[in-house]
């Protein structure tokens, strides 16, 4: 495999990677929300209630290992297969390469596994003089093109037809037409007929290994497997430990949502269940760990082992269009190629991949075997910064973070000096092209919370009723250091807002960052002691806290739990502060505040919303802010196409991999100037101000507000 | 409705009549959305007439348990034969199964093929048909679930669901790749005349 950086800049480079996977990741969606949609509607089966069944199912056959995978091998074996377990990947090559030689074999037909490709096993045959040929359409291309896959479903979902068929032109000899897909499938049918009739050898691999009955579950749709599994004399399935089910029924489980899940079929074509040999013929079953074992004893990382290898992950992942599977992951792409590869290859290969990740969260909520993969990512990001240490400049950043009294002194100075360079609330830097994408903000030389106590004391109640909807509620308000010290209007205005309608607010003065942003960054220290000093400063007030920053509500809500999952006394005042915190269209949906026949003030234009990613994959909460400007205004908004796709601002991400997130923003951009809103709403400051920046530099005609902004307008 | 656990070979039904006629239309709705023929007629005469039409004059290919079937034998005619070797069914053009169980939740045939010629045919036909009693329609997955808890050790089973197909190009969908390109489903008894 060609190293990391030169894929990821191969994949930058190449313009049919990023418009083929938007193209394939948009049809994609709809297809399998409107599976999952029908398959509830008509049979009853509710995705959550299935992915929670089937990582009950994977977790159960894990709960003792050995006893499921005797009772499978047992089995197995009583109908005739031959049963082995190979410990690591040399040493599953070296029993397929074994039985090779014995038979007298030199060519091999291989139905798609991602476990061969996982041990290099082709590599291995070829230069013990065995021909491995691939049979599966998408794996045989790739395997022309001398690549590896590029999604764990579809191998060649980063080609367009245009490059297939110059592929199949080189490799053959004769003129394909690029827009007639039949031809090129129709070769696969001719060209690869006299493999399967002459191979000694077939190799698959395995969806389920099902321990009740000994059974060997295989999904296809072209009918290769098929043939691979019954022209040879010799069938072997090479299977992780990591496929064993305990009962038929949790088989019939994974199938509700396997097919759905990849490829938004209902189910595939082939469902094979192979238990012992074709009467004749032998079937050899090699139990591969390479890692697994090691993977089932971490608590954090043993959920992985549920995956059902659909290729969900990937195909809603924003940095995983730009670049493919080729830039997002390693032999294993997409989310769950992040999580798995540090245990069977290495966390060194996985480093760059991983530092693509914007955490939007978005690959835990189609994941349909309940694999918290956005956190795991986290924690690999963690463990890798703990093998090699972060940059020198990330490091001083964090420890000025560390500190609420640096911080301010840092920022008030480098504020200070902006002031040369900022127009019209702009900065404008001579800043390398690679930094062209989005205007940075200007800096506030006084922040929030130098101004907040006399914002409140000079904002008055509305007049009735909007005035009174808060009258007696004692908000205590939590700044959010990003909005604090970068857009201190942000927090003000919520000040404001929650005044207007009559409410007591309060401002600890200690306050200071939730931890999120080192957190992100994979510095678990620094979140911890950032975290426990936020949580001190906000128990000196009771009652509702309420944040213009979303992200520190799911940092407090999600992220904390994972910080002080070893300390029982600091969860608990986590989880007490946790049911506090509120976004602002949480806390104004929580007491209905705005929901009364008042509209808002004079006509702003029309609003469209972007949707916080964490708040709507880790809070869960949908159109609430869309319901907020409604509320207000008595005015619908506008729709935004995939407005909850994440905006590519991912904290560190989009200042270390611009190349990344730049055309991660480039596509929300698209999207909102498609709605023709003239405003854009969104609830969290980070991304209102790469929005706003990048809107700016793009020159859309466009305003770009936190909702606390909105609403100071409209109330 | 409760569940079909049994569908051995050559009975005819043990329950005949007691098969919901709305699960049989399921079935055989999502055959068709899967990209099946579907094809409800009254008795396997018409298996005899469709396999005939489509080999044209070629032999029938069929799985050994049709090929022992006295009933589908008869129908098949004397051109009827199986074959485990690939090369000679490769491409031919018509093979003739019987399925276990139809399923409706999915639209697809449970089939057992415990011989190496079952398989072999299935396969390689350009075009396969498939016969189902309509007694043997069941509701889902979960009554294959207890089929295979109960049978899947006497040798390969498989759902079959539609023609063969593959989406690998830009997710573009071509019908008829390795395994047959045609799937005729002919479900057999009931009140539907196909």
């Amino acid at each position: 495999m060609r190293p990391w950086e030169d894929r990821f800049e191969g994949a930058l480079a190449d313009p049919n990677v990023r418009a083929g996977l938007l193209a394939f990741q948009r049809s994609w969606r709809d297809v399998r929300d409107e599976r999952f949609a029908t398959l509830e509607r008509d049979d009853g089966y509710s995705f959550d209630a299935l992915r929670r069944q089937m990582g009950d199912a994977k977790r159960s056959a894990r709960a003792d290992l050995d006893a499921t995978f005797d009772r499978f091998r047992e089995r197995a074996e009583a109908a005739g297969t031959v049963v082995t377990t190979a410990i690591d990947a040399a040493d599953a090559c070296e029993q397929v390469e074994r039985l090779c030689a014995d038979r007298g074999i030199d060519l091999v037909v291989k139905g798609k596994s991602m476990v061969s490709e996982e041990i290099g096993l082709n590599d291995h045959l070829a230069a013990a003089g065995v021909t491995a040929v691939e049979t599966d359409l998408g794996e045989w291309l790739i395997q022309l093109a001398g690549e590896h896959p590029s999604h764990l479903v579809l191998p060649v979902i980063h080609k367009r037809r245009g490059q297939i068929a110059g592929l199949l032109t080189a490799v053959l000899g004769r003129a394909f037409d690029p827009d007639d897909v039949g031809a090129m499938v129709a070769v696969v049918r001719t060209e690869l007929r006299d493999r399967f009739l002459s191979a000694g050898m077939g190799v698959t691999g395995a969806n389920a290994l099902i321990a009740e009955t000994g059974t060997t579950m295989l999904v296809s749709n072209e009918g290769n497997g098929r043939l691979t599994t019954t022209l040879p004399q010799i069938h072997v399935i090479l299977a992780g430990l990591d496929k064993l089910v305990p009962t038929t029924a949790d088989a019939m489980t994974q199938l509700r949502l396997l097919a759905r899940s990849a490829t938004g079929q209902t189910i595939t074509t082939y469902t094979s269940f192979v238990t012992g040999p074709v009467p004749g013929q032998e079937l050899h079953l090699v139990l591969v760990d390479n890692g697994r074992t090691e993977m089932a004893a971490d608590p954090v990382f043993a959920d992985a082992l549920n995956c059902i290898r659909c290729g969900a992950c990937a195909d809603v992942c924003p940095p995983y269009q730009v670049v493919g599977g080729h830039g997002f992951g390693h032999v294993y792409t997409g989310a769950i190629g992040l999580v798995v590869t540090p245990f069977h290859h290495g966390l060194d290969v996985i480093d760059g991949p991983q530092s693509l990740c914007v955490s939007c969260g978005a690959c835990t909520t189609v994941c349909p075997a309940d694999i918290p993969l956005a956190d795991q990512i986290l924690e690999v990001r963690h463990r890798e910064v703990e093998r090699r240490g972060l940059p020198m400049a990330v490091r001083a950043g964090l420890a000025m973070l560390s500190s609420r009294s640096a911080t301010g002194v840092a920022v008030g100075a480098t504020a200070g000096v902006s002031r040369v360079f900022t127009h019209d609330g702009e900065m404008r830097l001579p800043v390398p092209k690679s930094q062209r994408w989005r205007r940075p903000p200007a800096l506030d030389l006084s922040p929030a919370r130098r101004r907040v106590d006399t914002v409140l004391a000079e904002v008055r109640p509305a007049a009735a009723p909007r005035g009174e909807r808060l009258l007696g509620e004692h908000v205590t308000l939590f700044l959010q250091c990003v909005a604090d010290r970068l857009a201190p209007d942000m927090a003000l205005d919520t000040a404001r807002v929650l005044r207007r309608l009559g409410a007591e607010v309060s401002v600890p003065a200690d306050q200071h960052c939730c931890g999120l942003p080192a957190y992100d960054l994979g510095d678990r220290d620094t979140a911890r002691r950032l975290a426990r000093h936020t949580i001190e400063s906000l128990e000196a007030t009771d009652g509702p806290v309420v944040t213009p920053g979303a992200s520190c509500v799911a940092a407090v809500v999600h992220d904390y739990r994972i910080l002080f999952a070893d300390d029982p006394a600091w969860r608990a005042r986590a989880e007490r502060l946790a049911e506090r915190m509120h976004t602002l269209a949480g806390y104004l949906d929580a007491t209905g505040a705005l929901d009364d026949e008042a509209t808002g003030g004079p006509t702003t234009g029309s609003v469209a919303v972007h949707r916080f990613c964490q708040s709507t994959n880790v809070l869960g909460a949908g159109g609430i802010v869309e319901i907020t400007v409604e509320q207000a205004t008595g005015s619908p908004t506008v729709a935004l196409r995939e407005c909850e796709t994440c905006c590519g601002f991912g904290g560190s991400t989009s200042i270390l991999r611009p190349e990344v997130t730049a055309p991660v923003l480039g596509r929300k951009l698209a999207c909102v100037a498609e709605s023709d809103a003239d405003i854009l709403v969104t609830d969290n400051p980070g991304c209102a101000l790469h929005l706003r920046g990048g809107a700016a530099a793009a020159g859309l005609d466009i305003e770009v507000l936190h909702l606390a902004e909105y609403l100071a307008r409209v109330l | 409705m409760g569940s079909r656990i049994e569908g051995s070979l050559n009975r005819t039904s043990a329950s005949p009549g007691l098969v919901d006629p709305v699960v049989v239309d399921r079935f055989a709705t999502a055959a068709a959305d899967a990209g099946s023929i579907v094809h409800r007629v009254r008795s396997i005469t018409a298996v005899g007439d469709l396999a005939r039409s489509l080999a044209n004059g070629a032999p029938v290919l069929a799985t050994t348990e049709v090929v022992a079937d006295p009933a589908l034998a008869s129908v098949l005619g004397r051109d009827l034969r199986t074959t485990a070797d690939a090369a000679d069914a490769a491409d031919a053009p018509v093979a003739v199964e019987r399925g276990v169980l139809g399923v409706a939740e999915t639209g697809s045939i449970l089939v057992r093929e415990p011989d190496r010629a079952s398989r072999v045919v299935s396969m390689l036909a350009r075009e396969l048909i498939q016969v189902i009693q309509v007694d043997d329609v069941v509701e889902s997955l979960d009554d294959v679930g207890r089929w295979l808890a109960a049978h899947a050790a006497e040798g390969y089973a498989a759902l079959i669901t539609g023609p063969s197909l593959t989406a690998d190009i830009e997710r573009v969908l071509t019908v008829g790749v390795q395994g047959p390109a045609v799937l005729h489903v002919m479900l057999v008894g009931g009140s539907e005349p196909s």
